[in-house]
């Protein structure tokens, strides 16, 4: 059966940039059937893309490419998903269960939560580089392709 | 496993029944009128299609320094 995967900032980030766990991710994606992500996400993605060319981490040719290449792929590969009562809802009940999770960590864990249940019984699993966030998946049955730093 | 050969009447009367034989292996011909018209066979499961790799952009170098997650990390907390 095929997987569907939630990505969240942290990963969908390294699909752009050449880091430690950008091959890990990219094969995890290549590993999914279809990929979503809220919207918040694309938002995450460009703010911490200014953050890192403030930074000087990247030069301007390196953060005009980046945004392009995230402005592309988001438009071709990600099904967005938004910010509704019922992901709301499954977040806070998510860092009520999970001590530690912040709040835009339990709305991403959130609106995986409600793609599981919407697309059961396709499994769902959630790609990230975020402890917090990979743990409140777990606790909530979600696949975790990438696990937990605190694990490796 | 031998084909079973039945008339359009009786295959209606025995459908649940054929079915769970054709689960098991066998098959079945249909006939209408004495001539076979079509064949109830085992279902044979079709490989789910090869979907080609994602096209993934080049990846841009950051100079050294905290990972991206570091940094959303930080805007996270708003610090």
């Amino acid at each position: 059966m095929s997987v569907s995967a939630y990505l969240d900032t942290s990963a969908f980030l390294k699909l752009f940039l050449e880091e430690s766990e950008s091959s890990l991710v990219a094969a995890a994606i290549q590993e999914s059937a279809e990929l979503f992500a809220l919207r918040l996400v694309l938002t995450e993605a460009r703010v911490t893309l200014a953050r890192l060319h403030r930074m000087n981490r990247l030069n301007r040719v390196g953060y005009l490419a980046a945004l392009d290449a995230v402005g592309t792929f988001w438009e071709r590969e990600i099904q967005v998903l938004e910010l509704t009562e019922d992901v709301h809802r499954a977040a806070e009940h998510l860092a009520e269960i999970q001590p530690g999770l912040r709040t835009l960590d339990a709305l991403h864990a959130g609106a995986a939560h409600i793609l599981c249940k919407d697309l059961r019984p396709e499994p769902v699993s959630v790609i990230s580089c975020d402890d917090r966030l990979l743990q409140a998946a777990a606790a909530v049955g979600l696949g975790t392709p990438i696990p937990p730093k605190a694990d490796a | 496993m031998t084909v079973r050969t039945i008339a359009i009447k009786e295959a209606k009367d025995q459908l649940a029944k054929l079915v769970r034989q054709a689960a098991k292996g066998a098959s079945t011909t249909i006939t209408v009128h004495g001539r076979p018209l079509a064949d109830l066979v085992p279902h044979v499961p079709q490989p789910e299609a090869v979907r080609p790799p994602r096209a993934l952009p080049p990846r841009v170098k950051l100079t050294p320094g905290p990972a991206s997650d570091a940094v959303l990390e930080d805007l996270r907390t708003d610090r």
